[in-house]
């Protein structure tokens, strides 16, 4: 495939056009802006650099990565299972395999190949509480839209980073511009991340928004589902 | 007889319809009015409420014993109403299919979105038909002020008839303007709580006919 035309169709998908619902999920920022702890630009970029960032790339890049080699949607769910294991971080799965469900029934209607099958092979497992995670779908993706590993690895970080970055506009913590300047900012770390070795095995420990996810009560007044 | 050609629906399953409109319209309460209507008829209906900031809406509906509490889900909206109804409605999509795999019996989907804007639409994604609820209490100017959610949906619904005389509204005229501005598309004005009800039959008539293919006069 040719590059411009790989590109063009990660720029498709990258796009906060592409529906997806993630837009309903701020990962724990919510709680962390409603208890103070993230007020604004700086507050933002650190929380990106030294808790987002490194949890996908030592958590969700891994799967990513084998999703992205995996032969057929038996392997795939072998790896969405372990992605299920592994998960230690009930609220955060749960926005995992729901943006996950999304994203696999989008692309089975938009065509891309290895969706549709997909997402009837786990009809037919049916086990809607433990498959369909991000990471995995948006491996199996990469895979048919034909795009690099690394082209499929940047799109699915920038995913995750734009998605917190908007979810703060519409917090209130941060300016529309704002926001662009902490992408503009963060950018040379996140290159760095995918530059070095993605990890073997899954293993992530990023605290602060894995508690703040799981801190968010069930009759707090939310924004977001997470 | 039904003279508009009918409704294609989206696929083989239950027919799912949008319910929008500015917060506070009626919309949940249309909504419970509704079901012991369907209930009488024997239509079999599930619900997917859009809050903005709660699940109220949902709790309201599973608590008021009217409808199995498994067969209403929240979906929660990010903060942003009219994005999971038209822009990404995945998360409805989703939802409403979950409940279709539950529920195999289902003939309707009812998915309420999260009070709006009269600019809210609902994506033909998600929805094979939906209404737009406004009440008489907002003025009696909102016809006017046209908006996609008054002039493109396919039932405008206006709602709390009743007030009308306590907010200085002719109900009859902003009936009859609503019918001048949308042309050949259906108006209904309705009164969804209180010691009686108006105008619900007619709506549930008009889902029957237009969705459920049922043979109903119109
Ligand atoms: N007088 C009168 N009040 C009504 C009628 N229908 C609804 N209400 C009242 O209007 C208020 C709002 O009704 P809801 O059904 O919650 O409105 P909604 O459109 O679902 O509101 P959101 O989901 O928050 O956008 C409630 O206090 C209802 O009791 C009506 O026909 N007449
Ligand atoms: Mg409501």
């Amino acid at each position: 495939m040719s590059d411009a035309l790989s590109l063009l169709r990660l720029l498709q998908c990258s796009d906060s056009a592409f529906p997806s619902g993630a837009f309903a999920f701020s990962s724990g920022l919510e709680t962390l802006v409603n208890e103070g702890r993230v007020q604004g630009a700086d507050d933002m970029a650190r929380l990106l650099e030294a808790q987002v960032i490194p949890r996908w790339l030592e958590f969700d890049r891994p799967f990513l990565r084998r999703a992205f080699h995996a032969e057929g949607p038996e392997a795939l769910l072998d790896i969405d299972t372990t992605c299920h294991l592994q998960n230690t971080v009930e609220r955060l799965a749960t926005a995992s395999r729901r943006i996950g469900r999304s994203l696999l029934t989008v692309h089975a209607r938009v065509g891309t190949p290895g969706a549709e099958a997909y997402r009837n092979h786990l009809r037919a497992a049916a086990l809607p509480h433990a498959t369909g995670y991000e990471p995995v779908v948006q491996g199996m993706i990469g895979a048919g839209l034909r795009l690099s590993l690394a082209q499929a690895e940047a799109g699915a970080l920038n995913t995750v980073v734009t998605g917190m970055t908007s979810a703060a506009v519409r917090l209130g913590r941060l300016g529309a511009l704002d926001a662009q300047s902490v992408l503009a900012g963060i950018a040379a770390a996140m290159a760095e991340g995918l530059a070095g070795t993605a990890p073997a095995q899954p293993g992530a420990f990023a605290p602060l928004i894995e508690i703040a996810a799981q801190r968010r009560m069930a009759g707090q007044i939310s924004l977001f589902a997470t | 007889m039904n003279v508009s050609p009918p409704i294609t629906r989206k696929g083989p399953g239950a027919a799912r319809i949008g319910i929008g409109g500015p917060v506070g319209s009626g919309k949940t309460a249309l909504i419970e009015a509704l079901i012991p209507v369907f209930k009488a008829r024997g239509i079999e209906i599930a619900v997917v409420t859009n809050d903005l900031v709660t699940k109220e809406d949902a709790r309201r509906l599973q608590a008021g014993g009217l409808i199995d509490p498994d067969r209403v889900l929240a979906v929660e909206a990010g903060a942003c109403p009219h994005t999971v109804i038209r822009e990404d409605p995945t998360l409805n999509i989703a939802a409403a299919d979950d409940l279709e795999a539950a529920f195999p019996g289902l003939d309707l989907i009812i998915i309420e979105s999260g009070g709006d804007n009269l600019a809210s639409t609902f994506s033909l994604d998600l929805v094979d038909w939906w209404m737009f609820v406004i009440d008489v209490a907002q003025g009696d100017d909102i016809p006017r002020k046209r908006g996609p959610g008054i002039v493109q949906s396919d039932l405008l619904v206006i709602n709390k008839l009743d007030l009308a005389p306590h907010v200085f509204v002719d109900a009859a005229a902003i009936l009859a303007e609503a019918r001048q501005i949308r042309g050949d598309a259906p108006v209904i004005g309705c009164r969804a709580r209180g010691a009686t009800v108006e105008g619900i039959d007619q709506i549930a008539d008009t889902i029957a006919r237009e969705l459920l293919f049922q043979d109903i006069p119109a």
